[in-house]
């Protein structure tokens, strides 16, 4: 996304760039905070569109950074995928300061990634795009049968769920009977 | 030799001819495999068990209730998931129509825009299921009800509320859409309803006997006390919205065929809030409570009154 500033460097922050934003607000000079997902990769947020994530918007709060210290310490985000983390960053962007119409299509439209994405945004808390996300999940099933529900929803059936418990109960007995075994022969 | 060469040429020929037809037969069979079996679905799986809970309840909130039915069926989680979200949904039709050999029923949802067709059903019991399953937990408007055999009816019935079996209905209006003598029928659905939900009753074209359950009031224990019941089919045809309860009279001649004994137009007082009788306009054929009182005594002529009942219905009345 053009409004997003991504850093290319994995060790340190992208160096700030005029971004278009400011130019749109010239009054107050917005301030920009830095997000990296597991891949490392930097990316630079107005605290504008950072206001979409409950998640971001109480630690920003909480520790009331400068724009130095953010550009210091970039906020990870170890669980999120890099790829993940800029659709998030580009939607953010995108609705900044407006609100988000029921029906959005600017989503990017790799619905491959759509578990990811809910999970990061859930995680994130991004209450209007979590919302959205789930419209197209719940589309995915519309007037399915339950067993096409299952298949596109990887949903196990009660029987696979049980032989699945069994398996992991016998696994469980079985590692704890090793480590008694082992615990006997130290003390031996 | 040469014959030899030749027979073993033609065998040849033979053997890739047929070696030919089967390569093209199981072209033909895949490609009828890939035509018949069911696509794979295009986009990538979702690890539903794995997602969050709120996306999860998200989610199905943007179901209908057929795909919510689908999910319930999927595992034990999800039919625990689907139940809870089912009380917070409305229905604003759930249309039941019985057949000789099927039950449709169909479902309209204001968030969907539009009825969808829920499903045929070919087996009562798997029907009744369903029903009793989206009726005890989704708040529907108007539940319709259309029948015109009763032997069909009454097998349904048997199927839905069998004796014993808890079944609520949570509607608040009911369309009682069979035409034809179906007031027992009718009852049985009555008892089922959740008393304080229901506001309306609408039966259409129905010969009711002896519906006490709809018309629970002094008035309506004197009109039973009036006709007899095995004389008389009395069709009630209840307007909440009018605020109006009209009320045939059909008696049956010597021939076998009906006619129209009486009709009563009024509003019942228990029936509707009584702060709302003094304003409702009523037609010509329309009586207060009190002229329904002499109404009644103009049919006392050549009718057994029960001593006891009419007595007891002049104390209520000297109360009233």
């Amino acid at each position: 996304m053009s409004s997003t500033e991504q850093g290319t460097s994995s060790a340190a922050p992208a160096e700030p760039t005029t971004a278009p934003e400011s130019a749109a607000a010239p009054e107050v000079p917005e301030s920009f905070y830095y997000v990296h997902g597991k891949d490392k990769v930097v990316h630079k947020v107005s605290a504008g569109a950072l206001q979409h994530s409950a998640l971001i918007h109480g630690m920003i709060s909480n520790l009331g950074y400068t724009e130095e210290q953010a550009k210091a310490n970039p906020f990870p985000f170890e669980n999120i995928d890099g790829d993940i983390l800029q659709m998030v960053v580009d939607w953010c962007n995108q609705h900044k300061g407006k609100p988000t119409p029921p029906e959005d299509t600017n989503l990017p439209k790799q619905k491959e990634k759509l578990f990811d994405l809910v999970l990061a945004v859930n995680y994130l808390e991004i209450k209007e795009l979590l919302t959205y996300c789930c419209k197209q999940v719940a589309m995915m099933v519309k007037g399915k049968s339950p067993e096409e529900i299952r298949e596109i929803w990887m949903i196990p059936t009660d029987a696979e769920d049980e032989a699945a418990e069994k398996e992991a109960k016998k696994r469980a007995g079985k590692e704890a009977a090793g480590e008694t075994a082992a615990a006997a022969g130290d003390a031996k | 030799m040469g014959v030899l060469t030749m027979g073993e040429e033609l065998l040849c020929t033979a053997v890739s001819v047929v070696l030919h037809i089967f390569v093209q037969i199981s072209h033909l069979v895949d490609f009828g495999k890939r035509c018949f079996t069911r696509a794979p679905p295009s986009l990538d799986p979702i690890d539903w068990p794995a997602m969050p809970r709120v996306a999860q309840e998200k989610v199905i909130d943007y179901l209908d209730i057929k795909t919510r039915y689908a999910l319930r069926r999927c595992s034990k989680s999800d039919q625990a998931l689907v139940e809870r979200t089912l009380k917070t949904i409305e229905a604003e039709f759930v249309f039941l129509k019985i057949f000789d050999d099927k039950i449709d029923v169909d479902v309209m949802q204001k968030t969907f825009r539009g009825m969808f067709y829920f499903k045929t059903f070919t087996c009562p019991n798997e029907a009744a299921m369903v029903l009793r399953s989206i009726l005890k937990r989704v708040l529907t408007k108007n539940l319709v009800i259309e029948c015109h055999k009763i032997h069909n009816l009454r097998r349904f019935l048997d199927a839905w509320a069998p004796e014993g079996h808890n079944v609520k209905i949570r509607t608040m209006k009911l369309t009682w859409n069979c035409q034809m003598e179906s007031a027992r029928e009718l009852r049985r659905v009555l008892a089922l309803v959740q008393s304080d939900l229901v506001t309306e009753v609408l039966v259409n074209d129905g010969f009711l006997i002896n519906l006490d359950w709809l018309m629970r009031s002094k008035f309506w224990n004197l009109l039973k006390a009036v006709y007899p019941h095995q004389d008389v089919f009395i069709d009630i045809q209840k307007h909440c919205s009018l605020k109006v309860v009209e009320i045939y009279f059909v008696g049956v001649d010597e021939n076998g065929s009906c006619y129209k004994k009486e009709v009563l137009r009024t509003e019942d007082p228990s029936a509707f809030n009584e702060d709302d009788v003094d304003s409702i306009y009523l037609p010509r054929q329309t009586f207060t409570f009190l002229e329904i009182t002499e109404t009644l005594k103009r049919l006392e002529v050549g009718l057994q009154w029960d001593e006891e009942e009419k007595s007891s219905w002049l104390g209520q009345k000297n109360q009233v």
